[in-house]
């Protein structure tokens, strides 16, 4: 909390931010590939969706008396309901922008279908935002706890090996992304979401990836510390660890597909290609799920 | 004249958190508008099918008849049966295919399959599932 008070307010918005859409996706990945929760959408009525957008703002008051997404926590009930009305704006943004992605939401997709599902998916991702705090506390804070001595050691090996510091984080990696990728790699998601995609949007689905997991890694090991960041040497650790974790994730993800006999050895290379993407996808999130865990 | 603010009391708002705030607000007045838009504007007509042809394609003695449907109609509709038939010399030729959910206003593709040419295959949607 002190050092949010010394970085830039810009920057401490901004992690803030990032904070709540980490959350968001954590919380809201597992939901995002469950062809039920779009479905729901289809035939959402406008009363309905006030209802849910009523329910979902309803929950992140709650949410942010205990948690919300900002480092400093919300002290008059004037800042609790705008940064919940933040919170859930942070929601529905998040949910589009990953409904585009993974191409459920279209172009030719009627209005009323479209705003049912951003709002039904937005309500997961609203929880997410709101218990962001919560899953991704600094590193500091968890120095002051119990188990801080483990984290000290971990810490010190950021500084002087990134890499052996990501390797060390690669067993995390592994266990949250199978968590994740075994429970979504049998449906039917992912033949679905990956036959509509085509090779430009697989690009765009390893960009979201990518950042995603970077936000999260980043928000976890190095929110509101802005000395530790600005240092160049160390900048380098969040992408390595990043693109560490998200291959891991591509390979996790593979072999889970392989494992339910999506990818058949006879299966053309594409299809071995956007299924694993697909699937990529929330399998780094739960990689990066895996490693705030530990 | 204002008391001083014990340490407890409220930091004020930073520029940055009042950006977010304002742009926050004005993303979730224009989704709950457009809700309420769609609220005040009830299509309270049942889901109505528009079928579009594409250009027919010919696969190794087979015509593929690619397909638009559109629902114009207010509601969603699911199931929906899409059935060709295409009355030819003597035996009458039929393909169909269900789509899982055309909501309103939206527009899925689909494809038929005929042994023959499909120019004057008569379509049309068979039924459907209100969810």
């Amino acid at each position: 909390m002190t050092n949010a008070n010394r970085q830039s307010p810009w920057r401490t918005e901004l992690d803030d931010l990032m904070r709540g859409v980490a959350g968001a996706f954590l919380f809201g990945a597992p939901f995002l590939y469950t062809m039920e929760v779009w479905w729901k959408g289809n035939f959402t009525s406008p009363p309905r969706m006030l209802l849910v957008l009523g329910i979902a703002y309803a929950a992140l008051v709650l949410l942010d008396l205990r948690g919300g997404f900002r480092t400093e926590h919300s002290r008059t009930w004037l800042r609790v309901f705008t940064d919940s009305l933040e919170a859930l704006a942070i929601a529905l943004l998040t949910a589009t922008l990953s409904l585009i992605l993974i191409g459920v939401v279209r172009f030719d997709t009627g209005l009323e279908a479209t705003m049912g599902r951003i709002i039904t998916e937005a309500l997961p991702f609203s929880i997410g935002v709101g218990i962001a705090n919560n899953v991704l506390q600094n590193r500091d804070e968890n120095n002051a706890g119990t188990d801080g001595s483990r984290k000290d050691t971990s810490k010190h090996q950021w500084h002087d090996h990134a890499w052996r510091g990501t390797l060390a984080d690669a067993g995390a990696t592994t266990l949250g992304a199978v968590i994740v990728a075994a429970c979504i790699a049998p449906t039917d998601e992912i033949p679905m979401i990956a036959s509509t995609l085509s090779s430009s949007w697989l690009l765009a689905i390893i960009a979201s990836s990518l950042l995603i997991s970077y936000i999260i890694v980043f928000e976890a090991n190095f929110g509101a510390q802005t000395k530790r960041r600005s240092q160049p040497g160390l900048f380098q650790s969040p992408i390595s660890e990043t693109l560490a974790s998200y291959l891991i994730a591509l390979l996790v993800s593979f072999l889970m597909l392989s494992i339910f006999q999506l990818l058949r050895a006879e299966d053309p290379l594409s299809q071995w290609v956007s299924y694993t993407i697909v699937l990529g996808l929330p399998a780094t999130i739960g990689g990066a799920a895996g490693r705030l865990a530990l | 004249m204002i008391r001083k603010k014990s340490k407890t009391s409220v930091t004020p708002r930073t520029k940055a958190e009042w950006v977010s705030m304002i742009i926050s607000i004005v993303l979730l007045a224009g989704v709950v508008g457009v809700v309420i838009a769609l609220w005040s504007s009830p299509s309270k007509e049942p889901a109505r099918f528009r079928i579009d042809r594409r250009a027919i394609r010919n696969e190794v003695g087979h015509y593929y008849l690619p397909i638009t449907v559109t629902n114009e109609g207010g509601a969603t509709g699911a199931q929906v049966t899409v059935e060709g038939r295409l009355r030819g010399s003597g035996n009458e030729q039929a393909s169909a295919t269900t789509f899982d959910f055309i909501p309103a206003h939206s527009s899925v593709e689909g494809v038929l399959i005929f042994d023959t040419e499909p120019t004057s295959a008569e379509l049309r949607v068979v039924s459907y599932q209100q969810p």
